[in-house]
């Protein structure tokens, strides 16, 4: 958040508009694309705002595959889109009026597994040496310091996708231990060297609830006890986890490419980094 | 491998004050040799920051009428930096009375000089023809060159064919202004030195890695005794030598820098103390020394220069790498070795912290000394837990689980990937021992080792381990008994740590219906707490309860270690 932002949020109210910036992380074919997508048709189909017309040629390109029967490709670049939101859902109902817009970047997938397969092999960033693998996690940082929440997409059914229809649990305990912890310890390292990462909300979305099988209660109950103790150092570095949401966002697109769960995710999204005016019902 | 560990590493702590952590290599001719004496001493760094004054003339000249853009000064009006204010600054004063105006001596005062370009001809070489008057058409036949009409010869492209061109040095005013100005430049002088103890001599003790500031930021502003000791924490003869060396080595910096170039304004003199103890060794009639600056968790052992035994160190690198080897995995050994042989490579220091980090028994002899330190934050409670004659437990994983689970307590190391492997069922059973940093809601920071196979140890090693914890719990399987083990240790040391028990169950794999009120006469099911908690999502376990029994014999010992910490008059 600049110095201008910061300055007009103090002198001119909560209710002046906002400008979030929100990335969305996750390895490759987990549904970052997706959700992008879902979030662009949700906001629009429900009149709580508008694609940006910079983005437009984004959200174009993805439905002309959706469109065309054909699985989404690879995002070979980072693409940047904005959605100007005016409401948001209530989780009880209704809606409140919010002034923002929602800027993201849609990021390789596999430059983020990369950075992840390099953390786990060595978490210490302090000793990394120069390379792709080092630009990326400077571009990374750069990134999450400079924006105000993180979404991460946690694809459970990674090649796992019959022991975890068979039951099995530990499938998912492998997923997040791959998926999740090396960032988290990425995270906390950062936050170490950055303190413009506390207080920052971190909305984990879990995608593929028809491939999983899995009831969103007992995904976040897995998530809560695996990642216990990462966690707590998330909140004793004072990373606003407290504000996370656990959903099922459902990528099971029906005539109207209408998500499953996305409205409580923008709901909690929006609250987490305070962006709905005093006084909304 | 952890048996070489301990046979090898063990801490030698005295029950005294020392401020300084204490690793030995306690092999027996080298405590043979007497690595029990500690000299405490210490090494100041003297930072002299002068101010000066350099006073210099200088000649102007420049067109007339730009010195209407100055301004002139009767005489030099400088703004000396206030005392203590050390500045890099320079400021300049053209002086009124020494400004002159005169004919520019170029031009004589036209403004105009001769084209040097075509020698005031006006006219040049014709740069398409070269002269010659005909030049090459498209298809190559010569004719009447165009660009001179066939003269050979063009406008000059400098002076546009007027043979005059503008003075430069008048910039075509004629007149020149020229003054005499005062310049006044304030510069800042730095003069640093290290002074060390006499033993020191042809040791390697590095100044420049930036730890060693880190280690004692805190700077005195002059090196008076009570301040010096006041600040070490100690009072040593040799220590309060390096001090009067320091001082004496401060006074010919202060001396020198008064009599630098320039006119001396002022000095601040700077210093840093950082407590330094080393031990003498004495292997085959040569003296061996261990270094150790700094205090408390950052000390650093600093290596002897040309006395380094590549065998040992090669040892020193061979136990880090086996340690994590016996207790992490394989796959994390190489992560832990990278910086140990990055370091090797360099050569310069082995820091303390990277030589021991990566191997949880190596705790135990990082913090054998520091139980008696005295930190300013509070200090780190050790508590070992120790499983008489059987295998590792899950009681570290279930607890640092539960507790971060829970929200009781937060998990200070960062490779949680042991823990991890440990709730999966994946951990490797031949480690002996594993630990645990913890930090507690209320600021506390507690650090849980555990010790399995206790038989294996000698007395001399199960001495020193209990002689570095703060208090012991004995995790006691039903057909062991902890009051054999409790004896042992009594025996061996003369102000044993405060000790419990508690009675867990590693054979039992599932939790009873109603879970665990009491515990009962078998003990605490760990194998059963791990797996209900990785995959019964369906079944109501009270985990605060499974948790609190876990906990209490724990926040008991803590107490009571505590209790001990306090000086005697403000017990409770």
């Amino acid at each position: 958040m600049s110095l201008w932002s910061r300055l007009r949020g103090l002198f001119g109210g909560r209710d002046a508009k906002r400008r979030l910036k929100i990335p969305i992380l996750g390895v490759e074919a987990c549904g970052k694309s997706s959700l992008i997508l879902t979030l662009g048709q949700f906001v629009s189909l429900h009149d709580m705002g508008r694609i940006s017309m910079s983005s437009g040629s984004l959200f174009g390109e993805l439905l002309s595959h959706v469109a065309a029967g054909r699985p989404l490709p690879a995002s070979a670049r980072w693409e940047k889109f904005e959605l100007h939101i005016h409401r948001v859902p209530e989780p009880g109902g209704g809606h409140s009026p919010v002034d923002m817009t929602l800027s993201s970047e849609d990021i390789p997938g596999k430059q983020f597994r990369d950075l992840m397969d390099e953390l786990r092999v060595n978490p210490d960033l302090s000793t990394w040496k120069a390379g792709p693998t080092k630009q990326i996690l400077e571009r990374f940082t750069q990134l999450l310091s400079s924006c105000d929440g993180f979404i991460f997409i946690v694809d459970l059914v990674r090649n796992k996708r019959a022991e975890i229809a068979a039951g099995a649990k530990e499938p998912i305990w492998t997923a997040f231990a791959d998926q999740i912890k090396p960032i988290m310890t990425g995270i906390l390292l950062a936050s170490k060297m950055n303190a413009v990462m506390a207080h920052k909300p971190i909305f984990f979305v879990f995608s593929k609830p028809d491939l999983h099988l899995l009831e969103p209660e007992e995904v976040r109950e897995h998530f809560r006890r695996a990642m216990a103790i990462p966690l707590a150092q998330l909140r004793g570095e004072l990373i606003n986890v407290g504000q996370y949401n656990v959903q099922c966002a459902g990528w099971e697109m029906d005539s109207a490419l209408d998500g499953m769960g996305i409205d409580i995710l923008l709901s909690d999204l929006v609250h987490a980094v305070n962006a709905v005016p005093d006084g909304a019902p | 491998m952890s048996d070489v560990l301990f046979r090898y590493l063990l801490t030698a702590r005295q029950r005294d004050e020392s401020v300084f952590r204490r690793l030995v290599l306690a092999d027996e001719p080298l405590l043979e040799a007497g690595v029990e004496q500690l000299v405490e001493t210490t090494a100041v760094r003297v930072h002299v920051t002068s101010q000066h004054e350099h006073v210099d003339k200088r000649r102007d000249t420049v067109p007339a009428s730009r010195h209407r853009s100055v301004r002139f000064f009767d005489a030099p009006q400088p703004r000396r930096p206030q005392d203590g204010h050390f500045e890099d600054r320079t400021e300049e004063f053209p002086l009124r009375d020494t400004l002159q105006i005169y004919t520019c001596t170029d031009c004589r005062g036209a403004g105009k000089v001769r084209c040097r370009t075509c020698s005031g001809r006006g006219k040049v070489g014709c740069a398409r023809c070269g002269g010659s008057g005909k030049a090459q058409d498209h298809k190559g036949r010569r004719r009447r060159c165009r660009t001179c009409g066939g003269s050979g010869r063009q406008r000059c492209f400098s002076c546009r064919g007027t043979g005059k061109v503008t003075c430069r040095k008048c910039s075509g005013e004629g007149q020149l202004a020229s003054w005499e100005a005062v310049i006044h430049r304030y510069a800042t002088e730095n003069r640093s030195g290290d002074e060390y103890p006499a033993a020191a001599q042809g040791a390697r003790i590095h100044r420049s890695f930036k730890r060693w500031l880190e280690i004692d930021p805190d700077r005195v502003t002059n090196l008076e005794r009570a301040t010096v000791i006041e600040h070490l924490g100690f009072e040593s003869p040799e220590a309060l030598e390096v001090v009067a060396r320091a001082d004496t080595r401060r006074r010919g910096m202060e001396e020198e820098a008064q009599r630098s170039t320039g006119r001396f304004l002022f000095l601040r003199a700077d210093c840093a103390v950082s407590p330094v103890g080393y031990t003498v060794v004495r292997l085959d009639g040569k003296p061996r020394y261990y270094w150790l600056i700094g205090r408390g968790e950052k000390a650093l052992e600093v290596i002897p220069r040309g006395r380094l035994d590549p065998w040992k160190f090669a040892g020193w690198l061979g136990m880090g790498s086996g340690s994590a080897m016996a207790y992490e995995g394989v796959a994390q050994t190489y992560s832990f070795a990278q910086p140990i042989l990055e370091l090797l490579a360099t050569s310069v220091y082995v820091p303390l912290p990277w030589l021991v980090a990566g191997s949880t028994a190596s705790w135990l002899v990082t913090l054998g000394g520091l139980r008696r330190v005295r930190l300013r934050r509070p200090p780190v409670s050790t508590v070992g837990l120790i499983v008489p004659s059987g295998r590792p437990t899950a009681f570290l994983t279930c607890l640092a689980y539960l507790g971060s689970y829970l929200q009781r307590l937060q998990v200070l190391d960062r490779a949680y990937d042991a823990q991890s492997d440990q709730l999966l069922g994946r951990m490797r059973s031949d480690r002996q021992s594993e630990s645990l940093s913890l930090e507690l809601p209320d600021g506390r920071k507690v650090r849980l080792v555990e010790v399995a196979r206790s038989h294996r140890l000698s007395d001399d090693q199960l001495r020193l381990i209990a002689q570095a914890l703060d208090g012991v719990m004995i995790l006691e399987e039903p057909e062991q008994k902890a009051e054999e083990l409790m004896e042992r240790i009594t025996k061996l040391v003369r102000t044993p740590p405060n000790m419990t028990a508690l009675r867990i169950d590693s054979e039992q794999g599932e939790l009873r219906d109603p879970p665990l009120s009491p515990v009962g006469d078998r003990g605490l099911p760990l194998e059963g707490i791990r797996r209900a908690f990785v995959g019964d999502l369906q079944r109501e376990v009270d985990w605060e309860v499974l948790y609190r029994q876990m906990w209490q014999p724990l926040a008991e010992l803590l107490d009571k270690a505590e209790a001990s910490r306090q000086p005697e008059g403000t017990k409770t």
